[in-house]
């Protein structure tokens, strides 16, 4: 093996085991009713960094970005959204306990990585496009604001709960957290957009057709739609806080599915990108 | 009125158009007909909205959005009715006669297919180790409307656009053996290629076919030196690989390389070379572009709203509310 190679190993480790610490001490101190924002951020920081470097030492030993196999689409997700995470967690300290709930889904993501085969593949020559870059971006911007709007639908439904209302009461009121679930949707659904966009735009130059309806592209719509029909029953309904946490749940599990699902089970030539 | 513009239509017809995508996966069922009913729904609904709804008229930004949906369902319909699509096949050297090997097009197409006057000049592949397919190279020569000649290289992410027709290299393509057949009693002679199956379906690459003219039935193998593609090395689809062709007449069986002939009592068989063929994607579509601009005018409008919106209560202020008693670390 390679210098290279077993320096992404070491540092994709690390990353691992630097989640985990993160995750478990926000777990530990969600339980306590204690918050260690340093440390937690510390780690979950110098977690993403040892990742970052991970994804940094493949790419530049492959010469790809990480966008072929289920090992680097998981990778570089998870790499996304804890950047999202890591920027919320900066920028809105008022949700800095949802990492006590956001960590565990990422070491998760980890532990399936180290399921997933890291052996090497070549891209297909479609991939070579700036609109690889933008499509994915987009993509992956909008799976951030989704994870983060899912961690306080979440807090809102364990709040139903009264050891859940004494876990989460230092996060703030489900009110506030309805609006900011909303906000981060609203915003999501731009970038859901974009993504579609860009998409059809590198479908056309790739494959001759700009939407053909295939299972990716579909579900990919059907999100959008869901997303849509969310924003659309706030305004009519004014919907009780729980309904709108199970919906933003609804649209996070098709989406999940979407991005890690079906592009390893469709035969479509879209599969394997996002 | 008030009916149609309300917002549970507007979820009503969103939801049928979720279940309509599902039903799309699910059951083989052309996407325009199941679609129909909820689009027909939405642009009931938006065009009521648009014209009635008070909320729109206070918020031009969403207002400009909900055109550009409108605008969007539209422009689908538009393409729908004028859209083409087709696939051919063209050897090296051959020019497009307006042959097709499958096609579909949209009521109010316009047909200009005879305007496309276009020739495969070449075509490369490169394959990397384990015989993925790398980037395709593919020299076209195309004229115009004054019958002047343009070389133009296409391939991956890039077409060859001739009278509003987008025509792409698919990834279709393969061997073709050129062979001239000069009858016995002077009949009239044949000079054209057999395509070989495509290098994307496998290795076996042979050809039945039929003597112009004859009865005689033949059957064309080709054996390369060096496999394309090679799992074991990086490789190039290209025209002039060292190879030889087993072809099989009447139960025999020999080997042919370019420049040799088989004699019949039918006339003389030459095989002259190994050239290549590609399989093309072609593609027609006025409202592409406006889709596309319609989709960029509702994103950048639906952006402007939400900024509005937000930006009257900080996201800061909107997580401020925290429970006393937090202890920080």
């Amino acid at each position: 093996m390679s210098s290279g190679a077993d320096g992404e190993v070491v540092c994709f480790w690390l990353a691992l085991l630097l989640y985990l610490l993160a995750g478990v001490l926000a777990m530990v101190a969600a339980l306590l009713n204690k918050q260690p924002v340093r440390v937690v951020g510390g780690l979950a920081l110098a977690g993403l960094l040892a990742h970052t470097l991970s994804l940094g030492l493949r790419w530049q030993r492959l010469e790809h970005g990480p966008f072929g196999t289920q090992f680097e689409i998981l990778s570089s997700n998870v790499w996304s959204m804890m950047v999202a995470f890591m920027l919320s967690y900066w920028l809105l300290p008022a949700l800095r306990p949802l990492a006590a709930l956001l960590l565990p889904f990422f070491f998760m993501m980890m532990g399936w990585m180290v399921l997933a085969n890291p052996g090497d593949a070549n891209l297909p020559a479609t991939y070579n496009t700036l609109w690889l870059y933008i499509h994915i971006g987009f993509g992956k911007v909008f799976m951030g604001l989704l994870l983060l709007a899912t961690g306080m639908a979440s807090v809102v439904l364990l709040r139903g709960g009264a050891s859940g209302t004494r876990r989460f009461a230092s996060l703030p009121d489900n009110g506030s957290l309805d609006e900011l679930t909303y906000r981060f949707l609203a915003i999501g659904l731009i970038f859901h957009a974009l993504m579609l966009v860009s998409g059809a735009i590198w479908a056309q130059a790739a494959w001759g057709r700009y939407w053909s309806w295939d299972p990716l592209e579909t579900w990919s719509l059907i999100t959008w739609l869901l997303l849509a029909i969310t924003l659309h029953v706030r305004p009519l309904f004014a919907p009780p806080h729980r309904l709108t946490a199970c919906l933003t749940w609804a649209i996070f599990v098709v989406a999940f599915l979407t991005f890690f699902g079906v592009p390893f089970i469709s035969r479509a030539p879209h599969q394997g990108v996002v | 009125m008030a009916r149609l513009a309300s917002l549970r239509l507007t979820l009503l017809a969103l939801i049928v158009l979720g279940v309509a995508g599902v039903l799309l996966l699910r059951l083989d069922l052309p996407p325009t007909w199941v679609l129909a009913l909820p689009c027909t729904l939405l642009v009931i609904n938006l065009v009521a909205a648009i014209f009635w709804s008070a909320a729109f008229r206070q918020k031009w930004a969403l207002q400009v959005f909900h055109l550009a949906l409108l605008a969007i369902l539209l422009l689908a319909v538009f393409s729908r009715l004028t859209y083409f699509k087709g696939q051919f096949e063209l050897s090296a050297g051959e020019r497009f006669a307006g042959q097709l090997l499958a096609s579909e097009q949209g009521p109010w197409h316009p047909t200009a297919l005879e305007q496309i006057d276009f020739i495969n000049e070449t075509v490369q592949v490169d394959f990397a180790t384990g015989g993925v397919r790398g980037e395709t190279r593919n020299w076209v020569r195309w004229f115009d409307a004054q019958k002047v000649g343009h070389l133009r290289l296409i391939g991956d992410n890039t077409p060859l656009l001739v009278r509003g027709y987008r025509i792409y290299p698919s990834r279709h393509f393969g061997y073709a053996p050129l062979f001239s057949w000069q009858p016995a009693q002077g009949h009239t002679s044949y000079r054209g290629t057999i395509h070989l199956p495509g290098l994307s379906l496998g290795a076996t690459a042979s050809n039945h076919w039929t003597i112009p003219g004859t009865t005689v039935a033949a059957l064309v193998m080709l054996q390369l030196d060096k496999p394309v593609p090679d799992p074991a090395q990086p490789s190039l689809f290209a025209r002039g690989a060292p190879h030889h062709l087993l072809v099989t007449l009447r139960g025999e069986s020999r080997p042919l390389r370019p420049g040799e002939q088989w004699l019949l009592p039918e006339g003389t068989l030459l095989y002259e070379g190994l050239e290549t063929w590609m399989g093309y994607v072609i593609f027609y579509d006025q409202g592409m572009p406006w889709l596309l601009a319609a989709a960029l005018v509702g994103i950048i409008s639906l952006l402007l709203h939400f900024f509005g919106r937000f930006a009257s209560k900080p996201w800061h202020a909107a997580a401020q509310q925290s429970a006393p008693g937090l202890q920080e670390g």
